[in-house]
């Protein structure tokens, strides 16, 4: 079993990863960032979310913030993206980019080499 | 719907449910609400795809660390166990008085569950039991009122089905001879064969079959592996051998297997019938009831079907004889249980909620004590303990407890059930396979740790929801000063505390009403006893005339009596046999089946000696038998019964006679007097039509019971009693010697036993709920005790702070006396048939106990209130 926490990450794990990199947000609001910006492609449940969010705290990617008194609403706790969580996320992105240029080398996709 | 989520999620991802478990599910709900918006169908989606990601997830997870795991989980358990251990010996007051309530209230449970699991549970000891059934006559109009059949009847219904294998059974009791003294021996006699109908093979020769009860056949008998042992010493020689039985030699054809009994442990030999020819026809003479095994694929509703359309023809075909009757088929194990089951049920509900009281009050003791232990669960808090692991903790304390006492419980349950099985009056069907075995053992042990749960779980929640910042700031004095579960435990127990109660006292009511019955009949000081006439020279009427008449003569002129005689059947005995009633003067239309009524072969000092009053007209005298005028004497409720208007004349006068056109008891006679009615079937049956005739009116009658009022004790004469019938005739036996006062214990005994036992499981739960409310007002009065201190010294009376507590424990008390109220009036419904001159929801009895348990409860109260407003305010202040 490979840890889901190294590259190459799982879809879910790097969708949640890219969530917080513009700022902290609860659960809901990750699911709905990830399913507004994939078009619904990503869809993770409650359950799915929770189980990489508990992984990723553990691993120190990210961190539980006081959500601001504004929210107001169920979940109380907002997570906060870390600098080993960036630098994951990076990584994985750059992977994927080296993977997105060879397509491009193949002419398999269009756009510049 | 989140609530099951929450379950899921502490059950498939306990590490997240930990940390993250609120979080989760607030998101879920929100997913949830969203996709509500959407439509239901949305929303069914949405669910199913987040549990089955959670069990996939949870699958994933417990796979990858399943050697981890199972090992820390067994260590884990091993040390919670190991820990429980430690902590209950180091408090063995509360261990003591928790194991105490436990082994009792498991112990009651374990022997009453034996017994239904003997009785009602354990399939009948024969092949395919499932396929046996009972078959009888019901009514057209009440199908459920069932009755025996004729031989008539059951001939025709052996020649037509197709569907079943079909016997008729009778019971016969007969007398053994030339094998020492005479003595009684209970038989069943079998039209067809009732042996190859229940298909148990015999451990030596063979069983009688459908062939040997045919006319002409030699006579056999198939006797029981007890009399075998008793007779031949358990020698194959056996077979072959005679028997003397009711002066006929039979045959013994077979032994069957040790265990096996039909239809109960007491039958020691079976016969085939061997009815004559003129029996085999008859119509009327009812007394057979039908064994049936359904044949290979055939259901239960096809035999039924095929029943009717018998019964059908059989009402044509005998219109006077059938034309309102049915024929009903019950299966054999719900049909022996019938009676029973009831009470069983009623039994086991009754110290299931004796166990729950018990739970209730272990939950309070715990709860008490895990006050205590609120530091030491809030510094493993602390230091880092999950609440998860906390519960688990408290729990394992409680389930390993609850082991214990279950272990106990099995100890006392087997005591409790010997002396249930020797107490409960005798008549159970197969009380005797009532054991403790496996099925009785997991039970018990799933009921032990389902009752530690119950009673482990409200402290263990409540325990770990407390923020251990709290509780380390804080003493236990003020730490859950209120609790509502507390006041919730306590109105349950009392609730249910009160149900028990209502039931007792029903039945006490029931047994009251029953003994103020009056039988009609003076009963004190009667010896009865039982002998029947066997023996080639009984088949002669002078015979039997003469032995009935010199055996009432010796007994009259024994010393000490002042009175006897004999009749067919005592009073409270039993319905007895029935004969159809026919007035000559207004015969019934023809093709109607006449009513029936119980008729009694009397001698003619009966009315004298068991004291029945004559209301009209005279008694029978010695020629009211035979000669010009034969006569007969009615009870009052059979001329209430057929001489309804005045336009029906007087019964006095009237003449009848009883049985069938073609087949009469006696060809007629006139009824000169009217005789109180006296119970016939029981102190609490309704039953009291009779017709007494002399037996010189109905010299066919051959078994009898005879009476004697005596001057002293009626059992001291039994010895002469015997001796009068030894002197008529040594070769007969006699049975049943008692006093009338015995028959009519033996007749309340149900009723009694089963108002025993509930009084007792009450009482216990009457105490036990005491108990759990002294116990809680006396916790709440000991974290109370500093506010009393306070106000006491600012001037409140003694008297006013007690009333205060009195009141709030009262307020609990009220709320489970209302709701134990509404349980009673639902619940006590069902001991209807159990109850006697009262109704379920009796008023006064409602009341009485509601106030017994008030007048419990309030002293409960007072005692710890009392000590509250003794204390020395300086020194609780102080403290």
């Amino acid at each position: 079993m490979p840890d889901p926490l190294a590259p190459p990450l799982s879809p879910q794990a790097f969708q949640i990863l890219l969530s917080l990199v513009d700022g902290n947000r609860h659960g809901y609001a990750i699911l709905r960032d990830i399913e507004e910006r994939t078009d619904g492609e990503v869809r993770l449940t409650a359950s799915t979310l929770y189980a990489a969010i508990k992984r990723m705290l553990d691993a120190a990617l990210i961190e539980e913030v006081d959500a601001p008194e504004a929210t107001g609403g169920a979940p109380r706790r907002c997570y906060r993206i870390r600098k080993a969580g960036r630098d994951l996320a990076r990584a994985e992105a750059e992977r994927l980019a080296r993977a997105v240029n060879m397509a491009r080398d193949k002419r398999l996709l269009p756009g510049k080499a | 719907m989140t609530l099951l989520y929450r379950l899921a999620l502490r059950l498939c991802l306990p590490d997240v449910s930990d940390r993250l478990e609120s979080e989760a599910v607030a998101t879920a709900a929100s997913l949830a609400r969203e996709a509500a918006g959407k439509g239901r169908l949305p929303l069914a989606r949405y669910w199913a795809s987040e549990f089955t990601s959670l069990a996939r997830l949870g699958w994933r997870e417990r796979s990858q660390r399943k050697g981890f795991r199972m090992r820390s989980m067994f260590s884990s358990l091993f040390r919670d166990v190991r820990y429980s251990l430690r902590l209950l010996a180091r408090t063995p007051g509360v261990t003591i008085v928790a194991l105490v309530t436990l082994a009792l209230g498991i112990g009651a449970n374990t022997a009453i569950f034996s017994i239904i699991n003997g009785v009602l549970l354990k399939p009948l000891p024969y092949p395919e039991a499932e396929r046996l059934y009972l078959v009888q006559h019901g009514l057209l109009t009440n199908r459920t009122q069932l009755a025996t059949t004729t031989p008539g009847n059951f001939y025709d219904i052996q020649r037509s089905v197709k569907t079943m294998r079909v016997a008729g059974l009778t019971s016969s009791t007969v007398t053994l001879t030339g094998r020492g003294d005479p003595e009684r021996l209970q038989g069943m006699g079998s039209a067809g064969s009732v042996l190859a109908v229940l298909g148990v093979a015999p451990q030596l020769g063979r069983i009688f079959t459908e062939d040997d009860d045919r006319l002409g056949t030699p006579k056999t008998v198939v006797i029981s592996d007890r009399l075998w042992r008793r007779l031949f010493d358990g020698r194959p020689d056996a077979i072959g051998q005679e028997l003397m039985l009711g002066g006929e030699a039979l045959t013994v054809v077979g032994v069957m297997p040790r265990g096996f009994t039909f239809p109960d442990s007491e039958t020691d030999l079976w016969v085939p019938a061997h009815m004559n020819a003129q029996l085999r026809a008859s119509r009327t003479e009812y007394f057979l009831t039908i064994l049936a095994r359904l044949n290979p694929g055939v259901t239960e509703v096809a035999a039924r079907a095929e029943l009717d359309a018998v019964m059908a023809g059989l009402r044509t075909a005998f219109p006077q004889a059938n034309g309102s009757a049915t024929l009903e088929a019950t299966r054999l194990d719900e049909s022996l249980v019938a009676n029973i089951s009831r009470l069983l049920w009623i039994l086991m509900g009754s110290v299931g909620c004796v166990l729950l009281i018990a739970c209730a009050n272990l939950a309070n003791l715990l709860l008490a004590r895990a006050s205590g232990r609120g530091q030491e669960i809030a510094i493993r808090q602390a230091i880092g303990a999950g609440r998860g692991r906390i519960v688990r903790q408290l729990l394992a304390e409680s389930v390993v407890l609850a082991l214990l006492g279950g272990m106990l419980g099995i100890a006392v349950g087997a005591a409790f059930l010997r002396a249930l099985v020797a107490w409960l009056p005798p008549g159970i069907p197969r009380i005797a396979e009532a054991t403790i075995d496996a099925r009785v053992l997991l039970a018990t042990f799933a009921v032990a740790a389902i009752t530690g749960l119950f009673f482990g779980l409200a402290p263990a929640l409540q325990l770990s929801r407390r923020a251990p910042a709290m509780v380390l700031r804080d003493d236990a004095r003020t730490a859950s000063n209120r609790s509502p579960l507390r006041a919730l435990l306590v109105a349950g127990e009392l609730a249910i505390a009160l149900i028990l109660l209502a039931g007792a006292g029903l039945l006490i009511r029931s047994f009251v009403m029953l003994q103020r019955v009056d039988p009609g009949f003076a009963t004190d000081r009667i010896l009865t006893f039982q002998v029947r006439m066997e023996g080639p020279q009984y088949g002669q009427p002078e015979t039997r005339l003469n032995f009935v008449r010199n055996v009432v003569d010796r007994l009259s002129a024994l010393p000490g009596v002042a009175g006897a005689a004999a009749s067919s059947t005592v009073p409270i005995a039993g319905r007895g046999t029935g004969a159809w009633f026919n007035m000559l003067a207004r015969p019934w239309p023809a093709g109607t089946t006449p009513p029936g009524v119980p008729y009694r072969v009397i001698t003619p000092g009966y009315f004298k000696t068991m004291q029945i009053p004559l209301v009209r007209g005279r008694l029978l005298e010695e020629h009211d038998g035979r000669g010009a005028t034969p006569s007969v004497v009615i009870s009052e409720s059979v001329a209430r019964r057929f001489w309804t208007t005045p336009a029906d004349g007087d019964p006095i006068g009237s003449e009848i006679y009883l049985g069938a056109p073609d087949n009469k008891l006696f060809e007629r006679a006139t009824i000169v007097g009217i005789v109180k009615d006296v119970k016939l079937a029981g102190l609490g049956g309704t039953l009291t039509d009779a017709v007494y005739g002399l037996h010189s009116l109905m010299p066919f009658w051959r078994a009898f019971t005879f009476t004697a009022r005596t001057s002293g004790n009626p059992t001291s004469l039994a010895a002469d009693a015997r001796a009068v019938v030894r002197q008529v005739d040594p070769q007969l036996a006699i049975t049943g010697v008692q006093a009338m006062t015995d028959i009519m214990a033996t007749s309340i005994a149900p009723t009694r036993a089963s108002m025993l036992l509930l009084v007792l499981f009450a009482g216990i739960a009457m105490v036990m709920a005491a108990v759990g409310v002294f116990g809680v007002m006396s916790y709440s009065v000991t974290l109370r005790a500093r506010e009393m201190g306070i106000r006491i010294a600012l001037g409140a009376e003694p008297s006013e702070v007690r009333r205060m507590i009195v009141l709030s424990g009262l307020r609990q008390a009220a709320a489970g006396v209302i709701l134990g109220i509404a349980g009673a009036i639902w619940l006590t419904r069902l001991m209807d048939s159990m109850l006697y001159g009262v109704k379920p929801a009796d008023p006064l009895t409602l009341a009485s106990v509601s106030a017994l348990l008030i007048t419990v409860a309030l002293l409960a109260c007072y005692l710890p209130a009392r000590r509250a407003t003794r204390v020395d305010p300086v020194s609780v202040l102080r403290a």
